[in-house]
């Protein structure tokens, strides 16, 4: 059988997603045994368009972006969005809270002019049908190795649907929410194996919200902490952007 | 011999990070034309932080850059610290230089492995190289884990870890895992040498051009400076205050870029390993001395190809230094102490390190309760790209002169570009005033 051919494309963000996926580095040599990369511009120079398979990495912010997204689309047969710039917006959304001609005035000055933006920052999915989605800022290295594992032998891999709350208690790890601390593991989706509470830091929710969170219950629980809802929507916003509920 | 008119045009540079172009236009063996477009959308990383709050600094802009996502949380640390007068601890800052030091290990192999090599043996990639030099591939395969592997324990993660605070660290290692560390490095000893060999040996690959600039990077009198040292310039030889910065960058823009430029003493400066090597190298010394030697390396050293050899010569440093770092932890426990108290207040901030790429600066102004309302990076890549510039301007008819093919200037100016180790994703968050 043909090995599948796979691109990788970058739109606008850290390159981090990437990074993750040369951070692979005992499984790199072996999953290059099954598939075969033909466009990788961060790794290669080879560039070629007969792809079966795009990886999306980062946001969509200028109408130039949405043009050759729109053409990958056209070319691959699994559109996968690559973490949490593609798959909801990541943080570059912040911006989305702001004047979009009074923030480039802030960066560039006078030369504002020369630049040309989406007047919001986009997700993948916003653009073009997506079929799969690695969240996370950064991915999950064994995420991204488990869901290409599962695309290689056909079947549809799931993302877990359950909060961090669930992976931080099998790891046995003191809640920083007892400890005083803000934390959004509670409604978060897991997948990351708690990685920033096993490290005594709170979860900030860069994997976006599960399906259906208990936002009230959050709610309830963080005001007790003395939040106000501004409060709240600022900690929603860096990583929730892309939801109704921070509107 | 009849004049030359060709044009190099190459639209995203790969095996860089971030996207780029060069344009070149040759006429009757003149160069006309001659630019390095960068043309990365612009996320204006200083304009949506504004009106976060003072912790989130850090865990916010080390999202500018996936590669040196450590060295923006550093920088972005001691920027907070500077504004609210915090003090960390002797073991704070050790500790930070040592995960400073594991970072820069990282991101010199993978530049040198992965986006270099592939040059020095004609090969579109690392991935084509896997089966054509095994050896060296699982090698570097190796030193980049181990270098991951000591970002993983010290800080939680790779890329964007949640160990690091303001005031400190969230998690202390233990002590065993301090230990481990010592003896992943000593394990790879063997292929850090066989990486420095291959490339030694393929040296004479890189073109002998040279040029004279301005090294702009951190000077220090014992450490040598990725986490701590003042601002040096080559030319004036002066050491400058972080508030003085602005005096030094000079950021301006023009049109055919998202990215700004800086300037200093001439047209442009240069900033990053070669830099680094050039300002410091007394501090030289070891098994950095050892592959300085390898590669007849010297300061001053005026060949921007020697920018890869200026990150050989820091993989070394900080291979030895590592090691050293984990002792002094070790002896002190280390202690598992709480992050330095915080006391928000009104002011401003700067925080100033070396990443990988060069001089990186944050300067951050905080309201009373400490929500950020003005924010300034100065990124390694922006301060580069003048220099880079004007390296391609000199270096076209000096190839030409050669009467090197278009497709050899194409791959030489690719390989100029490539040298600088721009971080494209970077180089675009710059404030102008």
């Amino acid at each position: 059988m043909a090995k599948p051919k796979v691109a990788f494309f970058d739109f606008s963000c850290c390159e981090g997603c990437q990074l993750m996926v040369l951070n692979c580095e005992p499984e790199l040599l072996d999953l290059l045994g099954h598939i075969e990369i033909v466009n990788f511009r961060e790794a290669s120079t080879e560039k070629r368009d007969d792809y079966e398979i795009a990886f999306i990495e980062g946001s969509i912010i200028t109408p130039h972006d949405v043009e050759r997204l729109k053409a990958i689309r056209e070319k691959a047969q699994v559109l996968v969005a690559l973490g949490a710039c593609a798959h909801t917006g990541g943080l570059n959304k912040l911006r989305n809270f702001q004047d979009t001609e009074e923030a480039k005035k802030y960066v560039y000055g006078d030369s504002a002019k020369y630049f040309e933006v989406l007047p919001r920052v986009m997700s993948v999915p916003e653009v073009v049908k997506t079929d799969l989605v690695i969240p996370g800022c950064p991915i999950n290295r064994f995420e991204f190795l488990s869901i290409v594992k599962q695309v290689l032998l056909g079947t549809i891999p799931t993302l877990p649907n359950y909060p961090v709350c669930v992976e931080c208690k099998l790891k046995e790890n003191e809640c920083l929410m007892l400890k005083g601390q803000i934390c959004l593991g509670p409604i978060t989706r897991a997948g990351c194996d708690a990685r920033c509470p096993s490290y005594g830091f709170p979860c900030t929710g860069c994997r976006g919200m599960v399906d259906d969170p208990h936002l009230e219950a959050e709610q309830i629980i963080l005001s007790k902490r003395g939040l106000t809802v501004q409060d709240l929507l600022r900690r929603y916003r860096l990583f929730y952007g892309y939801s109704e509920v921070v509107k | 011999m009849a004049k030359k008119s060709f044009e190099v045009r190459v639209d995203y540079v790969t095996r860089v990070e971030g996207h780029g172009n060069i344009w070149v236009e040759v006429k009757n063996g003149k160069l006309e034309n001659c630019r390095l477009e960068i043309v990365e959308s612009p996320r204006m990383f200083e304009a949506f932080v504004r009106g976060r709050e003072w912790w989130e600094m850090p865990w916010i802009t080390c999202r500018i850059c996936g590669i040196c996502s450590h060295a923006h949380m550093l920088t972005s640390l001691k920027a907070v610290e500077d504004a609210f007068g915090v003090e960390v601890s002797e073991q704070t800052k050790i500790m930070r230089t040592l995960v400073d030091d594991a970072e820069q290990l990282e991101s010199h192999i993978l530049h040198v492995a992965y986006l270099v090599a592939p040059d020095l043996f004609k090969a579109p990639s690392v991935i084509h190289m896997a089966g054509t030099h095994t050896d060296l591939i699982k090698a570097a395969l190796r030193l980049k884990r181990i270098a991951n592997d000591m970002l993983l324990i010290l800080t939680g993660h790779e890329v964007h870890a949640p160990g690091m605070v303001v005031g400190g660290f969230a998690r202390w290692p233990e002590k065993k895992e301090l230990e481990k560390i010592k003896q992943m490095l000593d394990d790879g000893m063997e292929d850090l040498m066989l990486l420095v060999n291959v490339v030694a040996e393929n040296a004479d690959k890189f073109p002998a051009f040279t040029r004279e600039t301005e090294y702009i990077s951190l000077k220090h009198e014992k450490e040598f400076p990725f986490y701590d040292g003042k601002i040096y310039s080559s030319d004036t030889k002066k050491t400058y205050e972080n508030e003085e910065y602005k005096d030094v960058v000079n950021e301006y823009v023009v049109p055919w870029s998202t990215c700004k430029r800086s300037k200093f003493q001439r047209s442009s400066y240069a900033v990053g390993a070669l830099a680094r090597c050039n300002n410091n190298p007394e501090l030289i010394t070891g098994l950095a001395k050892e592959v300085a030697d390898k590669f007849g390396y010297k300061a001053p050293n005026y060949n921007p190809y020697f920018n890869n050899v200026g990150q050989l010569i820091e993989t070394a440093l900080c291979w030895e230094r590592s090691k050293r770092l984990c002792d002094e932890l070790i002896e002190r426990g280390p202690e598992k102490e709480p992050p330095a108290e915080v006391k928000v207040k009104e002011g401003r901030g700067i925080g100033v390190t070396e990443a990988p790429r060069g001089l990186l600066i944050h300067d951050y102004t905080f309201n009373k309760d400490g929500i950020c309302i003005g924010a300034n990076c100065v990124i390694p890549t922006n301060q580069n790209t003048g220099n880079l510039e004007d390296d391609m301007r000199e270096i076209v008819p000096w190839l030409v002169e050669q009467g090197k093919s278009p497709e050899d200037i194409q791959f030489y100016l690719e390989m100029l570009m490539r040298a600088y180790d721009p971080c494209i994703s970077c180089s675009v968050h710059t404030i102008f005033r």
